[in-house]
């Protein structure tokens, strides 16, 4: 009775991470295990294959206005490009892309707060926008500011930032931005940056839901 | 403030103290929820979720029709043909066979090939016979970039921890065990997320892909 590879060990195969000599071995004899294999290697390949162009460009505005001329609809346009979200794409390439540029030390020219930790915030998803947060201290109190470009206005609904664990298991909701102006946020006294490193903006619908939408428009992690 | 409402304010602020909920499980329940949710409406002819499916799904469409076409006017004239033509196909579409945006991927297909039988109708009016026109390697190569757009949008659609994992492992070269410790998870959980997610991409290749 053969016994075939399990999945576990051929997902490791496929990234190319050492095979066992057993396993080898059965690999040549095996023509399920093969062929599972060459699956997996497929989605690995065409993975790594990825490249720039391949991240995925959003028809402009004025199809989706043609689309509902040419049919004679009467409906509200899908709130500009921001909820083409949780659907979509981007963020990827290159890894965790997290840019990330610490800069200790520089003083904020408006109070005697010093900014700690600040991270440039990037798309998620392909909502296009782009951000910045910081952490400025002053005396015992910590302070995160919020700033995203251009962050389209919402009919349904609002942004709300948040701060999370850098695996995105925890998170904090700290309070809402809204469009056209920047917002700062006073971190509870105790929590540490270093656990929570990840800033979020998510888009939330007034559903009474407290908990993160799981519709993210910016997101960046602060360098810990 | 009266007092209820501060009563009010204060019972939703205590309850909405840091939620340990993973954004991960919440995104994977969520996407299938929301294809199935989009799905019946645009079946049922409910004009908003024309409007979700574009939201969904155009830039999928736009993309591929880019790439296929490599023009930026012809791309959005096949994304808007594309759903034009879906919305008053709507009938055509059954939930049992497939899923709306495999449906509107095959709808894309469609009019790709289209858009390629009329510009070559054209061409043929335009050039000598005997010219003939050697498509067939660039077609191949095409169809893996399909195949990596598609990569790239279900990748977009993982939660977290796991679409971080998968990016350190395709486009990092990490290691499982690298991963692990760089993310501070146990090394089972990480290979078990890698296993499930690239079966997920597996998938999603093969119901919407072109390799198959």
């Amino acid at each position: 009775m053969v016994s075939h590879i399990d999945d576990d060990e051929l997902t490791m195969i496929s990234f190319g991470e050492p095979t066992r000599p057993a396993d080898e071995e059965h690999l040549t004899q095996c023509e399920h295990c093969q062929s599972r294999l060459k699956q997996l290697d497929f989605v690995v390949s065409t993975a790594r294959g990825v490249t720039d162009a391949d991240r995925p460009v959003a028809p402009p505005d004025s199809v989706w206005d043609a689309v509902v001329a040419e049919l004679a609809l009467t409906p509200e346009k899908p709130v500009a490009s921001v909820t083409s979200i949780e659907v979509a794409r981007n963020r990827i390439l290159l890894g965790s892309a997290v840019t990330a540029g610490l800069i200790l030390g520089q003083s904020d020219d408006a109070l005697n707060s010093v900014v700690v930790a600040r991270t440039k915030l990037e798309p998620v998803a392909g909502s296009g926008l782009q951000g910045t947060a910081a952490v400025e201290a002053s005396g015992d109190s910590s302070t995160l500011r919020v700033s995203v470009r251009d962050l389209p206005a919402v009919s349904d609904g609002y942004y709300e930032v948040w701060m999370a664990t850098a695996d995105a298991g925890k998170m904090v909701a700290l309070g809402t931005l809204n469009p056209g102006s920047d917002a700062a946020f006073i971190l509870p006294r105790g929590m540490k940056t270093a656990d929570y490193p990840l800033v979020d903006v998510s888009l939330e619908r007034f559903d009474g839901n407290a908990g993160h939408s799981a519709v993210s428009v910016v997101r960046g992690q602060l360098p810990v | 403030m009266t007092a209820t409402l501060l009563h009010d304010y204060l019972t939703v602020a205590l309850f909405r103290e840091p939620d340990t909920r993973s954004w991960g499980s919440f995104v994977e329940l969520e996407a299938q929820d929301v294809v199935e949710d989009v799905s019946v409406r645009f079946v049922d002819g409910d004009e908003t979720a024309l409007a979700d499916a574009y939201r969904a799904w155009s830039s999928l469409v736009h993309t591929i029709a880019l790439r296929k076409t490599g023009n930026d006017a012809d791309a959005a004239d096949i994304t808007q043909a594309v759903f034009v033509s879906a919305w008053r196909g709507r009938a055509g579409f059954d939930p049992q066979r497939g899923t709306l945006p495999a449906w509107l991927l095959g709808i894309t297909r469609r009019r790709i090939a289209d858009h390629w039988e009329a510009q070559s109708r054209d061409v043929r009016k335009l050039t000598a016979v005997g010219e003939s026109q050697d498509d067939e390697p660039v077609e191949a190569h095409m169809d893996s970039v399909i195949d990596r757009v598609l990569l790239v949008d279900e990748l977009s659609r993982l939660g977290e921890p796991q679409r971080n994992i998968m990016e350190l492992a395709f486009f990092q070269d990490l290691t499982h065990a690298q991963i692990a410790g760089q993310l501070g998870l146990p090394l089972g959980t990480v290979k078990s997320h890698i296993r499930r997610s690239l079966e997920r991409l597996r998938l999603r290749l093969e119901v919407d892909g072109v390799a198959y």
